[in-house]
């Protein structure tokens, strides 16, 4: 049969036979899967060079935002927002606002600490701690409370605001006080109660301080 | 004679009754290569070196010129047959026509029966067949045994048709008239005289008859021509032919043959008398090593050979059994040969596109690699700072965040202070913050979620609400219009000193409309009874004065 048809023939289509199957077979064992490794790489060496560039844009941002906000964080350090609170400094602390304010009497009581979660604070590997004040003020004048007031928040490291302030007249101007006065006695025309909240922010962890106990100077 | 591309360069095997003779394909024209004859002991052996050593294996066409060729005009008519039908009907009346001829063929006709009253359109058919002789089935065993290709097998009456209309058209220099007929008259080397009469182009009437030598006696030759000329015409006359039709006599043969033909002939006819080589020129063929001008065979041979396809191919068993095979190798040939220019042009594609995706890579590389270096020069600036900016950012955010929610409550109380008149004086004040509604509908809203892991919108507003209430008593011997007078007084005040706060009275002395408990004590609780019928209250809410001046001063 073969020499019917020709052995030139059949050798030919032999060839072309071979030369498909290897280019079929190349095609299915080499490029396909070298194409697709080669695709996985780009395509994984694309989004590591994207990665870095959002790492290299937010460096200079961050350096462009450091370098505005350098003071204002400098200053936040300075004034102990950062630091651990430290409860006996607080004591003599408010013991001085007590006598530069006249008080007739003060009692203050800084209750244990709680850990507030914050998600900037979080981010910073930090959390918020928070310690109730209790204070129970006496004063001749209104205008002591606010001295105290005003004293104990810009004095205290950290940051300080009002949760509950309760202020009462206890009692009128009359020739009786005004005899106390001057005979030297503290009598008390105005009271009020106050319950401020201290915070600070402080290292994860350094949390060890999670139930801290309450101080009454 | 040019070479054509659709044509491959052939060698034709002349078969005739006495010899074989072998025309090789060379460059674009033939030549007589070999004749030999049928009872040549070496014939087998002589003819397969010749075809592949001079004609160098080219493909193999049989031109049968024997004796013995057998032809019918059919007319078939055209009604009742469809298009898909007519073949196997035709095939099937050749059949009957020639039943012991194992060769056949049939060829449509230029004259057609018109449609007449009497009988339906017809078409004319020339049937053509041939038998399966020993010489044949001892050439095609040569060309098989050879392995050659054996290409067809014609018959050079039918296929010389067309070249006696078209050499008659370069002769008479114009288009024959259809009904004209012509008569090439031309001797072959080792066969007879063969004569093919044509009318409008397809075959009329052919014979072979034996002739003397012609290189002898010319006068001799052309009586012998004369005498087969005149036989030829009396069967062309009872096929119809009239003298007023017109009539061309084509002889090849040498010059002084011809002039004595001329003389001799005696018919009314347009004569010519014409060398192969003169023929050869005008058919547009070439013919190689002519050693004489005389012989037609050659010429038939050259027209054959440059004919890309066959007038009428005869179908021969012993091919078909070869070709068919070859058919189907030559089909696989040419799908493996697209197959594998379609996969090689794949393969590009893919080479290209690695090539390309592998460029990407150095490049996106190269890039990233710049990248890395621009972010550790980066690196090394923010650690000149000597901070973690992580902790700068958020703990100013934190910072800020407790600013916001701060309750200014010393810029509240000196608000308070100016509003009040000089004869006024507050009896309490409470301040405590107020939760914010827009918050906890914020923080109902993504219930279930971890507070810590909530991060408020950026335009979210941190204001610090708060709610104050201030206590004012009047002595119970004062005048009640009057003393409300002086609160609602006191409140458009506040209002104006806190203009985005809602400041509202909430209770009047002698007010029962409020809220609050009454004592009823019969047991001597008039005191507190009238204490609280003289207490006046207002109430504060809003979030941090803005703009307000937070100095002492204000607060004394």
């Amino acid at each position: 049969m073969i020499e019917d048809i020709g052995t030139k023939r059949v050798l030919i289509l032999l060839l072309l036979i071979v030369v498909n199957v290897t280019i079929f077979v190349s095609l299915g064992s080499y490029f396909k899967p070298e194409i697709r490794g080669a695709k996985t790489r780009l395509s994984a060496l694309k989004e590591e060079a994207s990665q870095q560039l959002q790492d290299l844009e937010q460096a200079r941002l961050e350096i462009e935002q450091l370098d505005q906000t350098i003071e204002s964080f400098n200053g936040l350090k300075e004034q102990g927002f950062l630091d651990n609170q430290d409860r006996r400094n607080a004591s003599d602390l408010l013991q001085r606002i007590e006598k530069i304010t006249n008080m007739v009497s003060a009692r203050a009581q800084i209750q244990s600490a709680q850990f507030e979660d914050d998600i900037h604070a979080s981010k910073a590997g930090h959390h918020i701690m928070a310690s109730p004040i209790k204070l129970d003020l006496q004063a001749l004048d209104d205008v002591d409370i606010y001295r105290y007031l005003y004293f104990v928040e810009n004095s205290l490291p950290g940051h300080v605001s009002i949760d509950k302030f309760s202020m009462i007249r206890d009692g009128d101007v009359t020739a009786e006080l005004l005899r106390a006065v001057s005979s030297g006695d503290d009598p008390a025309l105005v009271s009020a109660e106050l319950t401020l909240i201290w915070r600070t922010m402080i290292p994860i962890e350094e949390d060890g301080s999670d139930n801290e106990e309450g101080y009454t100077p | 004679m040019a070479i054509s591309l659709f044509s491959q360069q052939k060698n034709i095997l002349m078969l005739s009754d006495d010899a074989l003779s072998i025309f090789v394909g060379q460059g674009a024209g033939v030549k007589l290569a070999k004749t030999i004859e049928w009872t040549d002991p070496d014939f087998e052996f002589i003819v397969g070196k010749t075809i592949n050593d001079e004609g160098k294996g080219k493909p193999v066409v049989i031109l049968n010129d024997m004796l013995e060729q057998h032809y019918r005009k059919e007319k078939i008519t055209r009604a009742g047959v469809g298009m898909m039908d007519r073949n196997s009907m035709i095939r099937r009346k050749l059949m009957a026509a020639f039943p012991s001829y194992p060769m056949r063929a049939f060829l449509p006709l230029k004259d057609k029966g018109a449609k007449t009253k009497t009988g339906a359109a017809a078409d004319t058919y020339l049937f053509a067949a041939i038998p399966d002789s020993g010489v044949f089935k001892q050439t095609v065993d040569v060309v098989q045994k050879g392995g050659l290709n054996l290409t067809g097998t014609h018959l050079l009456p039918v296929e010389a048709s067309d070249m006696v209309q078209q050499l008659a058209g370069k002769l008479l220099k114009k288009k024959p008239s259809p009904k004209s007929w012509t008569i090439f008259i031309g001797q072959h080397r080792h066969g007879g005289l063969r004569q093919i009469v044509t009318r409008n182009g397809d075959l009329a009437l052919t014979r072979m008859t034996p002739m003397h030598d012609m290189n002898g006696d010319p006068a001799h030759w052309a009586r012998e021509v004369v005498q087969e000329f005149k036989a030829t015409m009396s069967y062309v006359s009872r096929f119809g032919y009239e003298p007023m039709d017109g009539l061309n006599v084509i002889v090849v043969c040498d010059d002084e043959s011809g002039v004595e033909l001329e003389q001799t002939i005696g018919a009314e006819s347009d004569f010519f008398a014409i060398s192969v080589s003169d023929a050869s020129k005008m058919l547009g063929l070439k013919i190689d090593d002519l050693d004489q001008e005389n012989y037609a065979d050659v010429l038939h041979a050259a027209w054959v050979a440059g004919r890309p396809r066959a007038k009428l191919p005869m179908r021969v068993q012993e091919i078909d059994r070869v070709e068919r095979p070859r058919a189907v190798i030559a089909f696989l040939t040419v799908l493996f040969l697209c197959s594998g220019g379609y996969l090689a042009y794949q393969a590009m594609g893919e080479f290209s596109e690695l090539r390309e995706v592998q460029s990407n890579i150095s490049k996106v590389a190269i890039r990233k690699a710049r990248l890395t270096q621009e972010y550790e020069v980066e690196l090394e600036r923010i650690k000149e700072f000597g901070v973690d900016f992580a902790l700068v950012q958020n703990s100013l955010r934190v910072k800020d965040m407790l600013d916001k929610q701060h309750v200014d409550s010393l810029s509240l109380f000196s608000a308070i202070a100016k509003a009040l008149d000089g004869n006024m004086t507050i009896d309490s004040i409470t301040l405590e913050p107020k939760k914010d509604d827009k918050l906890e509908a914020f923080l109902s809203s993504v219930e279930g979620m971890e507070l810590p892991l909530i991060d408020l919108p950026d335009d979210f507003r941190y204001d610090a609400l708060y709610r104050a209430m201030l206590k004012i008593s009047y002595p119970t011997t004062a005048n009640v219009d009057r003393a409300n007078r002086e609160i609602r007084q006191f409140s458009e005040r506040l209002q104006k000193e806190l203009p985005d706060h809602l400041i509202k009275v909430e209770k009047y002395i002698k007010d029962y409309a409020y809220t609050e408990n009454v004592v009823i004590d019969s047991a001597g609780g008039d005191e507190d009874k009238l204490a609280q019928d003289f207490m006046a209250q207002i109430l504060i809410e809003g979030a941090n004065p803005q703009a307000q001046p937070s100095d002492e001063e204000g607060v004394q």
